[in-house]
């Protein structure tokens, strides 16, 4: 499908966007969902990227600058997408969010739909100069981590969204809690055919597209990538 | 739909697009999205006799223009396969079974229970030679034990599979005097991509194989050479397809069939759209996919 960018608004030094566009399916889009998002100049594979939001039929994306796809949004203002891919974050009772940089993305839509609180840790201050933070939320600058801060929480149930040593650290740390983690894949179908996207399990490799993206800590041997 | 048909090794195809090895798994979510009734063909993922977990991720490299893979021939085991894929391949579409191991034991063992549920078999050469390194095509004497094993043992039609990395007219030869009839040429090229981050490859095994529009020509070149040398051999052109306009160069070059992986993974909707333009291409030039294959070898359109 194609849409026009609706807005690409940057943080202050270009280091974050925020990207928007329409999409009419309303009420299909479920946070930890996904989109695979190309221009009609490029690039060839289109990359994927959960959903930061979704309100009055605008769809949002929080992504890191320097990327290809990026590159292509100079020139190119239309929108070749895909989705909503993947499965949806379990619902769970009041649980502690726990995000790093732009792994904040799917746990921000989360959060609007769902009572929970929220830590969010990024490595600089531009990240919080550029999306918006649920009142009573707690961010983070490095060196100060959000897993420093949540390991303070007594939460039985945790979703942790961020780079693969964070996840690592936070399955190490929650060892005895519900935790499930957001994974992160480079992916070129988005729907369980490539078979790229491959994360080993305690059930055999399954794939971050079609299985996840969200999974239980315990499910997942995140020592198989490292 | 007349103008696509084509008969190689007296199967009939629809039309001369064979969906690849690989990018579309075993089908089952493929054809979620694309009918089998709409395809000339469909190769599964090779199938070896001993499951396989695959190559541990990172497995895909983004590169301009193309993507760099090293999934490492995760399949289930001949003997699962057999058990629970192979039956419900769709009968709609010509069933290519791609079959791998490290020896002419393990490519009998596979195609002997994969046999009756293909329609022709495909001999992957391209399969990692685990004990001396590089592809089994890259040893002309156990490719040459392989493929004889096979035509002697095996009934339906088989295709050679060979490796783009390695003489291609070489191994042409040795399918051929082996018995083989079908050639698959072209596939992804061995490539690499670094990290200036932190000074190592992106992919843990360094190597993978890349794919995308830009192979296209080199498909055309190999495609063009392997037809002038050995007009016997039917061939299916495999490498950087993702236009209409490249299926009618394939079949100029000299292509009978026409593979396409990496596109028909990114935009399965868009089959068949891209089947009805090929047609579309062939009735605006009053010429049949059949008449154009090879036609460059012939001084073009006549």
């Amino acid at each position: 499908m194609e849409a026009d960018v609706k807005a690409m608004k940057y943080s202050s030094r270009k280091e974050y966007f925020l990207l928007s566009f329409e999409y009419d399916e309303k009420d299909k889009v479920e946070p930890g969902q996904f989109f695979r998002l190309k221009t009609p100049t490029g690039p060839y594979i289109a990359r994927p990227y959960s959903v930061y939001d979704f309100e009055d039929g605008v769809l949002t994306f929080l992504i890191k600058s320097g990327g290809e796809f990026e590159e292509h949004l100079k020139t190119s203002k239309k929108i070749i997408f895909d989705g909503p891919l993947g499965n949806a974050i379990p619902s769970l009772d009041n649980p502690l969010l726990i995000a790093g940089g732009v792994g904040y993305a799917p746990l921000h839509f989360y959060a609007k739909r769902n009572k929970s609180h929220l830590i969010v840790g990024s490595k600089d201050e531009e990240l919080f100069n550029l999306v918006d933070i649920p009142p009573a939320s707690v961010y983070t600058v490095e060196p100060t981590t959000a897993l420093d801060v949540a390991k303070h929480s007594p939460t039985t149930n945790i979703i942790a969204c961020g780079p693969i040593k964070m996840l690592s650290r936070a399955k190490e740390m929650f060892r005895d809690r519900n935790l499930f983690l957001i994974l992160e894949e480079k992916m070129a179908c988005g729907r369980g055919m490539c078979e790229g996207c491959a994360v080993m399990t305690s059930d055999g490799v399954k794939f971050v597209c079609k299985d996840g993206p969200t999974f239980s800590a315990k499910e997942v041997n995140l020592n198989w990538r490292n | 739909m007349e103008k696509l048909k084509i008969e190689v090794a007296g199967i009939e195809f629809k039309n001369p697009i064979v969906i690849a090895s690989g990018p579309a798994g075993f089908g089952d979510e493929f054809f979620k999205y694309v009918s089998p009734s709409t395809i000339g063909g469909f190769t599964t993922k090779t199938v070896t006799p001993q499951p396989k977990d695959g190559n541990p991720p990172p497995r895909l490299v983004y590169t301009k223009g193309g993507l760099l893979n090293s999934i490492g021939l995760q399949n289930p085991g001949v003997d699962t396969f057999v058990r629970e894929v192979a039956p419900n391949l769709p009968k709609e579409t010509v069933r290519i079974i791609s079959i791998g191991g490290e020896s002419v034991q393990d490519f009998l063992e596979v195609g002997q229970k994969v046999e009756e549920f293909a329609d022709m078999i495909e001999i992957n050469l391209s399969c990692p030679n685990v004990r001396e390194g590089g592809t089994i095509s890259s040893n002309e004497k156990l490719s040459s034990e392989i493929l004889f094993a096979c035509s002697y043992s095996l009934s339906k039609p088989l295709i050679a599979k060979l490796s783009p990395d390695g003489d291609i007219l070489k191994q042409a030869e040795v399918a051929l005097k082996n018995g083989i009839k079908i050639v698959n040429v072209g596939n992804s090229l061995q490539g690499a991509k670094f990290n200036i981050n932190d000074g190592k490859p992106f992919l843990k095994r360094v190597v993978g194989g890349l794919s995308g529009p830009a192979l296209l020509p080199i498909t055309l070149w190999k495609v063009y050479q392997v037809k002038a040398m050995f007009p016997q051999l039917e061939i299916i052109g495999l490498g950087g397809v993702n236009n209409p306009k490249d299926v009618l160069e394939c079949a100029i070059a000299g292509a009978s069939l026409v593979s396409m992986g990496t596109h028909a993974m990114i935009d399965p909707e868009g089959i068949d759209d891209f089947i009805l333009k090929t047609e579309k291409l062939l009735e605006e030039r009053k010429v049949s996919f059949k008449e154009l294959v090879g036609c460059s070898h012939r001084g073009g359109y006549r």
